[in-house]
């Protein structure tokens, strides 16, 4: 089904956000935007993807040959590191606050603050 | 939400067949133009290099922090709070991983360096190579105690690997200018298309990136160990 | 081709790799401090250059010299206009008056701050220069994580911490709709370029659907970034207790930065793709800009604590751009941006006071823990006086100028909206301003309680921090007076009025700036003339002055904080919606999107 990997984007989104609204310990929550964060994987590839095509790695073979998109890969593994990096710093920032607070759940983290 | 994407993918070319010029050009002009085989490389370090140099510093931004923060948590800024004596390492009862670590960091360091260096040829490249390389440094705290990894591998070190992996994208880049191109232009001979020395200046951006990501990845998980390993001390010192 | 623009982002990240290089050897503060200060120095002498040539066009650089093919943009570019050369002149002074403040204050940072420092202005750099929406969002991206990076600095506080969580999630949060809308757009036209963009769109507009969601998202995101309604929740708990030096960089250049990626965008990339329908976006924009103000000014006047009255004020000041924005003409934009320029220099003087004040306090924010204790520091409260006039509205600064401009933008029921709520929010926020100076420096007004007066804000258990004695330093009052005396010749020099203003008539020309970045043909600007600000705009900026000055008295004259039921019922329940949960931030973000989302589909039915 061609709408397939459109739809799993669409679903890793929402449920990923859906994670991040409700979660009850940074960790999880850390690891929903994470998970949003694919679906943005996701939709990149599905977006550059030729029926049919090779990889675009061309050993040897002549230029005209059907590849698939080289760019949005380009992007995407981009992507990855800078989510890699951001997802880093923010465990550091949770560990930062288990040891400040004690405590990882965000409701009951609220309450001490005020 | 879900209905305002469903009704903005529905606007996008059926799946499978993009409309994307950017990316067909890429891999039509790709080979001839820089004698590269893996046209993703082409356009992470040559076509699109001024994102993959601004990727690489969110790395060691990044990085930055993590150690920032983790080291001023533990009341530190210069030096270990580990005592070199310590003990510290995993359960040391696994016997194969005894047995089979060592050998599997040397195989993984080359296959680290085979992907960095191999990353205008073939899928791969500075950034999954140098985490490949970092993982080879993490195999070895499996193997052994914590002790042993930070006399092999100082921390400093790789602190300023990562600093000089990053500085050396910047040069190539800036290379290019003083040859009378623009930054980050293709200057180097570039070769013939499969051999290992070819396309210019992207294998050496390959390898200023796997030097950059190995030692930026080394330090932030360096500095996750180290804040469990004090953690673990302060613990077992309670009782 | 040039080099400026290039050279200054290469400039700043070599800059960085040095000093983390360097930081490994544990040097002297001096050599780092002469680095950094040098380094940021080189980058504002070639961002300014870069302005002046880009007053004759705009400059095109292409990275790697992958120069465009038969009209198809290939590779990267820098298209710089004096809109982006100025922003990228802004985050380089006040990168660099930051750096000057430090060389005293923070006295426990190493060489990971002077690096942070200079990452986070190569990529506000880039972000102003650059004419590749994807370039855009790594640049925001880079940005961001130096952001959060920094917003953690300080953690002996209890407060940073929990700030920078709500920070990274909500802004990493908009940053993903931001990437989603680009997955969108690459599907649909196969080009990352702007200009190229908005001339595919222009030319294949059907189905809309797409770009409108993609526009929903990605102005979402940047609008979580520039910290407007109702995605502005992150600002006020990141900006408390970030090291203050760098509040005044997200002040005065960070959300800035947000509002200026929307207006880039929305001028080269939709308006081309919406055609006739584009007014469309002008109310829900307008919408929030004034939620925005209201919001922020409300907010700012209710607290207690320094940073957080400008966290807020940051908010309502981001609403106020936005309204000029909002209203797609090109007078409109050109008068956002000078009012950028002043408001930025001047926030980030604000910002840079305060934190002289924490520096001599031994980190106090309170208003009411410090009053009247700078009784002593004269130059300090003057400076600050100024500030909070100039965020009024008083001539001759380049606040008062671009709000004069962004009024001859409007007309009709739009104009009533936007001068009332420029008026509001610059009386309340700088009405804030100069209360709290008459009570810190004067002494003025509601005299603490004794045990607030002794202890501030701090809560029991926590120690006596150390203040310091003598005066402010020099290396602290040249920054904060050097950035408002810039705020005042950029509203007096007129080549920032017609610099702004021919900028902006290029940008509204599509087709123009698309054949000269992907054809090389050079482009005629159009000649538009803004007038200077007339008797009526001086009638309005002495008179919101005046105004600001007449609030705080109020303000320092009411005994205690009596209100009526009503308006505390309102201050409790804006307070509480300022809760410091990070779900609760992520689900307005959400609802706000869709909520945009949905009014844009609406109205091209």
């Amino acid at each position: 089904m061609t709408v397939l990997p459109y739809a799993v984007a669409v679903w890793l989104l929402l449920v990923g956000l859906y994670g991040v609204v409700t979660s009850r310990h940074l960790v999880h929550l850390v690891v929903c935007l994470a998970v949003v964060q694919s679906s943005t994987y996701v939709l990149l590839l599905a977006v550059g993807y030729r029926s049919g095509a090779l990889p675009p790695v061309f050993a040897g073979e002549p230029a005209h040959i059907r590849a698939v998109d080289p760019v949005v890969q380009a992007l995407t593994l981009t992507d990855v590191v800078v989510e890699a990096a951001v997802t880093a710093l923010l465990l550091a920032i949770v560990v930062q606050i288990h040891k400040r607070f004690g405590t990882l759940d965000p409701d009951r983290l609220q309450r001490l603050r005020r | 939400m879900a209905a305002l994407l469903g009704w903005a993918l529905a606007g996008l070319p059926a799946f499978g067949s993009p409309r994307a010029s950017l990316g067909i050009l890429i891999d039509h002009l790709g080979p001839s133009v820089r004698h590269a085989t893996d046209m993703v490389a082409v356009v992470n370090f040559d076509a699109r290099g001024i994102d993959t140099l601004a990727e690489e510093f969110i790395l060691l931004a990044a990085a930055t922090g993590v150690a920032e923060l983790l080291r001023r948590a533990r009341g530190e800024e210069s030096g270990p709070a580990v005592d070199q004596r310590s003990e510290f390492g995993p359960d040391p009862g696994s016997e194969a991983l005894r047995r089979v670590g060592p050998a599997l960091v040397g195989f993984t360091v080359l296959l680290g360096l085979y992907i960095v260096a191999h990353g205008h040829l073939s899928p791969g490249g500075g950034f999954q190579g140098g985490v490949v390389l970092a993982s080879a440094v993490i195999l070895v705290y499996l193997v052994a105690r914590y002790a042993d990894l930070r006399r092999a591998a100082p921390l400093p070190a790789f602190e300023l690997a990562e600093a000089a992996g990053a500085a050396g994208f910047v040069v190539v880049g800036l290379a290019a200018l003083a040859g009378g191109s623009a930054f980050l232009a293709n200057v180097l001979p570039l070769g013939t298309a499969g051999q290992l020395p070819s396309a210019g200046t992207i294998p050496v951006l390959n390898l200023a990136v796997g030097v950059e990501v190995a030692g930026g990845i080394t330090v932030v998980v360096a500095e996750f160990l180290e804040q469990t390993i004090v953690l673990r001390q302060r613990v077992r010192g309670r009782r | 081709m040039s080099l400026l623009g290039p050279l200054a982002v290469a400039t700043a990240l070599l800059g960085a790799a040095a000093a983390l290089s360097l930081s490994v050897l544990r040097p002297p503060r001096i050599v780092l401090d002469a680095l950094a200060t040098s380094c940021a120095a080189v980058v504002l002498g070639l961002t300014t250059s870069l302005l002046v040539a880009s007053g004759r066009g705009p400059v095109i650089s292409w990275f790697g010299g992958w120069l465009p093919r038969r009209g198809i943009a290939l590779g990267v570019d820098f298209a710089v206009d004096p809109l982006g050369a100025g922003m990228a002149a802004l985050a380089a002074a006040l990168t660099l008056a930051a750096l000057v403040f430090i060389w005293r204050a923070l006295d426990h940072a190493h060489g990971l701050l002077h690096a942070l420092l200079l990452v986070f202005l190569a990529a506000m750099v880039g972000l102003a220069l650059t004419g590749d929406l994807f370039d855009l969002f790594v640049f925001f991206e880079l940005m961001s994580v130096c952001a959060y990076a920094l917003t953690a600095f300080r953690i002996e506080d209890q407060g940073p911490l929990q700030g920078a969580l709500v920070f990274a999630v909500t802004n990493t949060v908009g940053a993903f709709l931001v990437l989603t809308g680009i997955a969108l757009l690459y599907g649909r036209t196969g080009t990352l370029n702007l200009v190229q963009l908005g001339m595919t769109l222009h030319r294949h507009p059907h189905p809309e659907g797409l770009v409108v969601v993609a526009f929903a998202s990605i102005a979402a995101g940047l609008l979580v970034k520039a910290g407007v309604a109702p995605f502005h929740f992150w600002v006020a708990d990141a900006e408390t207790v970030a090291p203050t030096p760098v509040c005044a960089l997200f002040s005065g250049v960070l959300a800035p930065l947000g509002l200026y990626a929307l207006a880039r965008i929305t001028w080269t990339v939709f308006l081309p793709a919406l055609g006739p329908r584009a007014s469309i976006i002008t109310w829900p924009l307008l919408a929030m800009g004034t939620a925005s103000v209201v919001i922020g000014s409300l907010m700012c006047w209710w607290q207690r604590n320094l940073k957080r009255q400008l966290a807020f004020s940051t908010v309502a000041h981001s609403g106020l751009i936005l309204l000029g924005v909002a209203l797609l003409r090109p007078v409109g934009l050109a008068g956002a941006a000078v009012y950028l320029l002043g408001y930025g220099l001047i926030k980030g003087s604000l910002f840079l006071s305060v934190g002289a004040l924490m520096h001599r306090f031994g980190g106090r924010v309170d208003e009411d823990a410090l009053c009247g204790q700078g009784r002593g520091l004269r130059g300090l409260g003057v400076l600050t006086a100024l500030g909070g006039l100039g965020l009024a509205g008083l001539p001759p600064f380049a606040a008062f100028v671009g709000k004069s401009m962004i009024d001859r933008g409007a007309n009709g029921p739009a104009l009533v909206l936007v001068a009332a709520a420029a008026v509001l929010g610059s009386v309340v926020t700088g009405a804030t301003v100069l209360r709290v100076a008459a009570r810190v420096y004067l002494g003025l007004g509601r005299q603490p309680t004794g045990a607030v007066h002794r202890h501030g804000s701090r809560r029991p258990g926590e120690a006596e921090p150390e203040g310091r004695s003598g005066p402010v330093p020099l290396t602290m009052l040249v920054p904060v007076g050097g950035l408002l005396l810039a705020a005042a010749v950029a509203g007096v020099a007129a080549p920032v009025r017609s610099g702004a203003a021919r900028a902006a008539a290029a940008v509204a020309q599509p087709v123009a700036m698309a054949q000269l970045v992907l054809d090389g043909r050079p482009m005629t600007a159009p000649a538009i003339t803004v007038a200077a600000p007339d008797a009526a705009d001086w009638v309005l900026g002495l008179g919101s002055a005046a105004a600001a000055v007449a609030l705080a008295g109020a303000g320092l004259a009411a005994a205690a904080p009596t209100r009526a039921r009503g308006s505390r019922r309102l201050r409790n329940g804006l307070r509480s919606l300022h809760s410091g949960h990070p779900g609760d931030y992520v689900t307005w973000i959400v609802v706000g999107t869709a909520a945009l989302g949905g009014v844009l589909g609406l109205g091209l039915r």
